[in-house]
């Protein structure tokens, strides 16, 4: 846990409980309930975006990026493996992957 | 018609880090929120359920817009209160923020508890948008039966065994009672559209009104799937018919989308919760089952 969130003496507490800040949530790490790490392949990844409009932990990031014929576009940067939880859903809906040909987005057991 | 590029240009109304568990569908539509106007800015309510639980545990909260918590059975009423006390500064000229209200609640806590202050909300003619995302139970305290229940699922009150085979009755039709207060706009929708649930949720949003949409949402612990089916489970849900999606516009029906009409038993063999249904004495249950889906599309068909 962030110190900076670490639960203080009733007196340091904010009045009323109230959140500090909106949207703090981002600061908690909920990677640690992985089992399952995701692996995305760049190379194969056609930038539809329904991973990420399905992510429930909104952990795949984007970036600004142009389209082949030179417009601009938001791409997949990365996962954001601080906050996956390793459910699976990118894999499962991912178009590339239900195609079957190629993989895009891949499941594989985490090491501990 | 946002589509997901036009989306991902603005940010989400719901930051990573919260507690629902792994593979929850529910944020799929709470990441939205702000994504589908840009002409308003977005203010929440949220009745008590998974969604209020998992987003603001001490000292987080997951929301990026102004949220509050209320209790189970007064959402609607709320909202109502707080749209109501918008309208009023802004006509003392003490406001000059183009607001929209929004109250989500769950299932539980729009069918059964919360429906008086909703309906109470709808009838008043607050600018209000209710999403209700029907998962079919009260998930958030272990999978208690609610009046969203279908026919036949096993959960904690409403058990399988010698004696009983899951939720006996018929669920209650909410989007039909909503449509029944002749209201502006009343939507289905499904997690596994995002494009049609962004444009629903858009058309309600900035409608100046009472809006209600209605949301198709499965659970992984109490349907009893695998983490990564939440969203499978939702269209195959749709396919089958169980969940039409469709509008009413001032009372017009329209529908968005004609299912393949799989069989029913594509979408309840896919779930733990009906697992009981395979067995021979159970067949009739499955047959009524499927009965109840193909009346609701006959119905549907002929509005």
């Amino acid at each position: 846990m962030n110190d900076k969130y670490k639960l203080k003496d009733w007196q340091e507490l904010p009045i009323g409980g109230v959140v500090p800040e909106g949207g703090n949530s981002a600061d908690y790490e909920t990677g640690t309930w992985r089992t399952n790490r995701p692996l995305w392949y760049e190379e194969n990844c056609i930038q539809c975006l329904t991973c990420w409009v399905f992510c429930p932990e909104g952990a795949i990031l984007l970036k600004d990026g142009t389209k082949p014929n030179g417009q601009p576009r938001k791409e997949i940067k990365e996962i954001n493996l601080f906050h996956c939880k390793g459910c699976g859903l990118c894999a499962k809906e991912c178009p590339v992957n239900i195609k079957g040909n190629k993989i895009a987005i891949e499941l594989v057991k985490e090491e501990i | 018609m946002p589509g997901l590029q036009e989306m991902a240009k603005k940010e989400g109304a719901f930051a990573g880090g919260h507690r629902m568990c792994a593979g929850c569908p529910v944020p799929i539509f709470t990441k939205m929120l702000t994504r589908v106007t840009d002409k308003y800015e977005i203010v929440a309510g949220n009745a008590t359920g998974c969604l209020e639980v998992a987003s603001s545990i001490f000292p987080y909260s997951a929301w990026k817009i102004p949220w509050i918590h209320t209790a189970f059975e007064n959402a609607g009423a709320s909202m109502s209160g707080v749209e109501a006390m918008y309208k009023s500064l802004k006509r003392q000229g003490k406001i000059n923020k183009k607001l929209k209200f929004v109250a989500i609640g769950g299932d539980g806590g729009t069918y059964d508890i919360g429906l008086q202050s909703l309906s109470g909300a709808m009838e008043r003619g607050h600018d209000l948008v209710y999403i209700c995302y029907d998962n079919g139970a009260y998930m958030n305290t272990g999978v208690q039966r609610s009046s969203a229940t279908p026919l036949g699922a096993s959960t904690t009150t409403s058990p399988k065994g010698k004696k009983s085979s899951g939720r006996q009755g018929k669920r209650k039709d909410l989007t039909k009672i909503m449509v029944a207060h002749n209201i502006d706009y009343v939507a289905q929708a499904s997690i596994h559209k995002p494009v049609d649930l962004s444009n629903k949720l858009k058309k309600a949003i900035e409608l100046d009104g009472p809006a209600f949409i209605n949301i198709l949402c499965p659970c992984i612990l109490g349907w009893k799937i695998n983490p990564d089916m939440g969203v499978e489970a939702a269209r195959v849900g749709v396919e089958t018919g169980f969940w039409p999606l469709y509008e009413v516009e001032n009372g017009e029906y329209n529908i968005n989308y004609k299912p393949k009409y799989r069989p029913v038993t594509d979408w309840i063999f896919m779930q733990g919760r009906f697992r009981h249904l395979k067995s021979p004495e159970n067949q009739p249950i499955v047959e009524e089952f499927q009965k109840e889906v193909d009346k609701n599309w006959e119905w549907l068909l002929k509005q």
